[in-house]
């Protein structure tokens, strides 16, 4: 089993994937491994700034929005907590996908969102990104609609995302960002 | 059987099409976790804290928490460097860290490279441990404990450890990759009490 | 008087320097907590106290290296914060630098300077 894992990984040139409960710690130390590894790559410093600040939005947008599950009601059949990071490194890009559990009523909001940040040229998402740094209040909870517009921003591509149907409670939500390895 | 897309409603390309299935596969096999990449000590203690905090959720009896603790720490010694040496490459230290949820008891699995020339010392000692009872267990821990001898990565004493906490014999795998590296697998299972 | 402000850096958290008797105010390095409305809280309170009687010349120094979204917000009232000093007929400066090949630092300046009306200055560091 171990092993059919570990190599049906190399597959995509993953350098990591984790799936599991998400924890601020283990975020950090995600996001220090992969600063480590990017060092040790001697990737174009652009590049790396790009890659890690979108993992970083990445990474903490699942952890923040798995906690806002929590605190709803939910079945005990499925634990929320549970989510999947993955990053890797292609030819042209780096790129950072998350997965989690998203309550089906949600689903169409947030799928409007992406799709209206993809929508955006640079100029649009800046406005927006300017638009609600101003206007949304300040939570713990981080911003969400913020993180996915700097995402967007800083990736300079169009964000990919994918949702499946689980059951009568939920979905699952993947998103993907990609960073180019040439930085103009 | 990882990497299932019956799934109809799949056409998105590149990697995030594995997002899905890999996620439906970890729910499938009841794996409580799965991470593959560079182990770093830093990485073990959080996932160590995620497994302690799983394990009270389970309500399992606080036996069975401080044993599977105890074998995933041993396990996860073995995976881990605190920093890429030039003697362990990247590759070297890229393994896969599984534990799994069973009916009677909790898996806790781990894989990572080894030198080939490596291979038959680590297996004479996991045969050797694997052989002995309990009891001979006791005493060749207490014999290796006085020893000046250090060992490097997975030691005789964590392995001891292993097979005295888990009650079972340890199970492993060695496969070939190329003329340089094997694949190391250890299987370790604690029962439910 | 106001006693200064200290906060050493972490992997996670800016160094934050507020010290009115040497006319030193900094913020710098990175700001990725998950929690950043704790981590600013005090800061901002500090602010606040400091508004009450502020130097008659305040030169704040920004100069990060990362920041989360979620910090975005709380550095945005820490701005707010500066330009209420501005309001009152107070001499502020702020200083945004960046990096020379970080264009996204650059662009959150920008973004900053859109949203407000306290002089904010732009500054590059180039590589040596």
């Amino acid at each position: 089993m171990t092993y059919s894992y570990f190599k049906n990984m190399q597959v995509n040139n993953v350098i990591f994937v984790y799936q599991g409960e998400v924890t601020a710690d283990l975020v950090s130390s995600i996001l220090q491994m992969m600063e480590n590894k990017l060092d040790g790559d001697g990737e174009d410093k652009k590049v790396k700034k790009k890659v890690f600040n979108v993992m970083v939005e990445c990474l903490q947008n699942v952890y923040h929005h798995l906690d806002a599950l929590e605190t709803s009601n939910v079945s005990g059949k499925i634990n929320d907590k549970r989510a999947l990071l993955m990053i890797g490194k292609e030819d042209t890009d780096y790129y950072v996908i998350t997965g989690n559990y998203i309550l089906n009523e949600r689903v169409n909001a947030v799928k409007e969102k992406l799709e209206r940040v993809n929508k955006c040229d640079k100029e649009e998402l800046k406005k927006l990104y300017q638009e609600i740094l101003s206007n949304e209040e300040m939570s713990d909870k981080g911003t969400a609609g913020l993180g996915m517009i700097d995402i967007a921003r800083k990736s300079g591509q169009k964000l990919g995302f994918d949702f499946h149907y689980v059951n009568e409670m939920y979905s699952f939500f993947s998103l993907e960002a990609k960073v180019s390895r040439v930085q103009p | 059987m990882i990497f299932n897309t019956n799934d109809k409603n799949y056409h998105i390309s590149g990697p995030l099409q594995f997002s899905y299935p890999c996620f439906i596969d970890m729910l499938s096999n009841n794996l409580i976790f799965m991470y593959r990449g560079i182990v770093t000590s830093d990485l073990v203690t959080h996932v160590l804290q995620i497994m302690e905090e799983r394990l009270e959720e389970d309500k399992a009896s606080k036996k069975t928490s401080k044993k599977v603790f105890n074998v995933m720490v041993e396990c996860l010694r073995n995976v881990y460097f605190d920093e890429i040496s030039e003697e362990k490459s990247e590759f070297e230290a890229t393994a896969i860290l599984i534990v799994k949820s069973e009916e009677d008891g909790y898996l806790v699995s781990t894989g990572n490279y080894l030198k080939n020339t490596e291979v038959d010392a680590l297996k004479n000692r996991l045969d050797k441990i694997n052989q002995m009872d309990g009891e001979k267990l006791k005493v060749y821990y207490q014999e290796l404990l006085a020893s000046p001898v250090a060992e490097k990565g997975l030691s005789s004493l964590g392995m001891i450890d292993i097979a005295r906490k888990s009650k079972q014999k340890i199970a492993y795998q060695f496969q070939t990759v190329n003329e340089f590296f094997t694949f190391f697998t250890l299987e370790a299972k604690v029962i439910k009490k | 008087m106001l006693k200064p402000l200290k906060i050493e850096p972490t992997h996670k958290t800016p160094r934050v320097y507020l010290e009115p008797e040497t006319n030193t105010f900094e913020l710098g390095g990175r700001s990725i907590p998950e929690d950043s409305v704790g981590f600013y809280k005090p800061i901002l309170e500090w602010m606040d106290a400091y508004a009450e009687n502020p130097n008659p010349k305040t030169e704040f120094k920004f100069e990060l290296e990362y920041f989360n979204t979620s910090s975005s917000k709380n550095i945005l009232e820490l701005l707010k914060k500066l330009e209420a000093i501005f309001n009152k007929g107070n001499e502020v400066h702020i200083i945004w630098y960046y990096d020379e090949d970080d264009e996204d630092m650059e662009e959150t300046g920008e973004d900053y300077k859109a949203l407000l009306q306290v002089p904010l200055e732009l500054v590059m560091k180039a590589h040596y």
